[in-house]
């Protein structure tokens, strides 16, 4: 069942109506059958394979517990204890807590692996063996949808429970939820359980203010997806899936144009998702801060995709940092006197790990490493050469805090994103250099600026092509205003009643009227429903 | 130690902070990832504590008084 179905909608509807008026304390009960109801859309399989990892989930966070309140009960009974006998006592919870944490975590990811990297592996190995003549064959393995999303959510509630961050879940049809949650079981936000798990505990009442602003922020998703990102994308994909027929000028309007697509696509899913959830009452963390606003790749990743960033900081680069080996090499290089070395060595050897694994997580395929390793070299240069960013802007006595420098910032990362974007969505890494390549070497500025007609012969006529327009400013003035501080559904509470139903009615009308929609009158597919 | 030896450390990793007053130094986002580890691996040094990945947390890392409280009681714990 699709976000953006008009049965999603009807299921949302209903779904609301019953929750509010179920017992409140069984409020989590109807969310779960809910959620597994919603996943069971996807056939039986499915649902057994989101209710296995569960399993793995539940039991190994209650041996945790069990170890590290056993533990606790024992240093009791044992009286006073040296600060010697105290440190040892630890070290060896947390060495048993530690061996059933990598064993579930290991069983989460195994599944992920298996599941979603078989067939690649498979391919790797036939180009090898091709000299040969040998050949395997592909295996028809089901990928559970949003198996991505929930197996990070398990892994970091895993990773919490054996850091002692919060106890274990006793309940599991709490975990269940939490594992299953439907809002954001397809495209996320990756929620933490020390977030949203006492939320599900908590009593809901009806909020008319609450369900309006999640309907709101419904509305404006779709109007991303429908309006904008399906409607970009019979252009853009005009070009990538035939660049071969086209120059430079198509390159970069298919690049800019990705770029509004799959923010429009992503953060308006997401906004269907955090509405779906606000409507219920539970709050799911923000996703996207308009991140092409932002000044620095590093920034830009903190305000894309800000809960996988987030994930990835907490249980990949931080450990990666502190771990025994970058830590040794970074003291070797003190001890030298090497002290930038010292400083940088960690800085940059931790972005290659984090992103190379951002990148294997889009999908199994090399464009994706490559798509990593691009965005880990320039985080990890600018890390490496921030000195003398500093000192040739004191030469040159550059102020940064200048509006015109923050926004030569702006372009500056926006043309780094469009860039590695191209190598991620490009059909392969070959048509990605092949394009990049374009781009600065065959540009025709009459197609570039749309003066010799070949814009318009994309599969958008200047009619449509000028919807996409408008409603690109729309969004752009939109994030703009976000951006300046203003939070936009207070500020329109705060309006007159006309304006506010005529601003209600337009943006359905605008949804209804310039959506794209298929020929049952369902959009296309989330394009990060696929991870 | 002493507050101004942590704030002297803190001001060598991002001198343009207001480590005196500011509280809420990652929940505020102010400070990143990067200047996080780069705080971590000074007072690594500095004091010879080892900071874990447990202790890396916005409470432990909000304001100079809570990474003060921080190391005293790693330094008081090893």
């Amino acid at each position: 069942m699709s976000y953006s179905s008009l049965s999603f909608f009807i299921f949302l509807a209903v779904l609301t109506l019953v929750y509010y008026i179920a017992p409140k304390r069984y409020q989590w009960c109807v969310l779960l059958a809910a959620s597994y109801g919603f996943y069971l859309t996807g056939g039986v399989p499915q649902l057994i394979f989101i209710i296995c990892s569960t399993l793995i989930a539940y039991f190994a966070g209650l041996k945790m517990q069990s170890i590290r309140d056993q533990a606790k009960a024992e240093m009791e009974k044992a009286g006073e204890l040296t600060k010697e006998e105290k440190r040892e006592w630890k070290k060896r919870t947390k060495d048993k807590v530690h061996r059933v944490q990598i064993l579930s975590v290991g069983l989460t990811l195994g599944i992920l692996i298996v599941v979603k990297y078989t067939n690649f592996g498979i391919s790797v190995l036939n180009s090898v063996l091709s000299p040969v003549g040998a050949q395997l064959p592909f295996l028809n393995i089901l990928v559970p949808l949003g198996i991505s999303f929930y197996s990070f959510q398990i892994m970091g509630y895993l990773i919490d429970v054996g850091r002692g961050k919060y106890e274990a879940e006793r309940h599991f049809g709490y975990l269940a939820l939490f594992v299953s949650f439907f809002p954001s079981i397809v495209q996320g936000p990756i929620n933490r359980y020390g977030d949203i798990g006492k939320q599900f505990k908590e009593e809901h009442k009806f909020d008319y203010t609450t369900v309006k602003f999640g309907v709101q922020l419904i509305l404006w998703g779709l109007f991303k997806k429908l309006v904008i990102a399906d409607r970009a994308s019979i252009a853009v994909s005009a070009i990538f899936n035939n660049y071969i027929n086209y120059g430079g000028a198509e390159y970069i309007i298919a690049t800019l144009g990705y770029a509004i697509q799959i923010y429009a696509d992503f953060s308006g899913g997401v906004d269907v998702s955090i509405g779906a959830a606000q409507m219920l009452g539970i709050t799911l963390p923000i996703n996207f801060e308009r991140p092409y606003f932002s000044t620095s790749l590093a920034e830009y990743w903190r305000r894309w995709h800000a809960s996988l960033g987030g994930w990835m900081r907490e249980y990949v680069f931080y450990p990666v940092m502190l771990s025994a080996p970058v830590t040794k090499l970074s003291q070797a290089c003190r001890r030298r006197g090497w002290k930038y070395l010292a400083r940088i060595v960690p800085s940059t050897i931790t972005p290659f790990v984090v992103f190379t694994l951002i990148g294997v997580w889009h999908g199994a395929s090399f464009k994706y490493l490559a798509f990593g390793l691009y965005n880990a070299t320039i985080v990890a240069g600018s890390v490496a050469l921030a000195p003398v960013y500093k000192k040739v802007g004191e030469l040159l006595r550059i102020n940064t805090e200048t509006a015109s420098f923050k926004l030569f910032g702006m372009l500056r990362t926006f043309f780094i994103c469009c860039i590695g974007k191209t190598l991620g969505h490009a059909s392969s890494l070959r048509a990605s250099m092949h394009m990049i390549k374009g781009m600065f070497t065959d540009v025709n500025l009459d197609t570039l600026f749309g003066l010799d007609g070949t814009l318009f012969a994309l599969g958008l006529d200047q009619r449509s092509m000028f919807v996409l327009f408008i409603a690109v400013l729309v969004l752009f003035t939109v994030s703009c205003l976000q951006e300046s501080g203003m939070k936009m559904r207070e500020t329109i509470a705060r309006q007159n009643l006309l304006f506010r139903w005529a601003l209600y009615i337009g943006i359905i009308l605008a949804i209804l009227i310039f959506g794209i929609y298929g020929p049952d009158f369902s959009a296309s597919e989330f394009l990060y429903q696929a991870y | 130690m002493n507050m101004d030896k942590i704030i002297e450390i803190l001001k060598s990793v991002r001198s343009d902070v207001d480590y005196a007053n500011e509280t809420s130094l990652v929940d505020g986002k102010i400070l990143d990832s990067f200047d996080v580890v780069g705080i971590v691996s000074e007072l690594s040094m500095e004091y010879g504590v080892t900071i874990t990945i447990d202790d890396i947390t916005p409470e432990n890392f909000n304001s100079a008084e809570a990474i003060y409280n921080m190391v005293n009681r790693l330094l008081d714990e090893e």
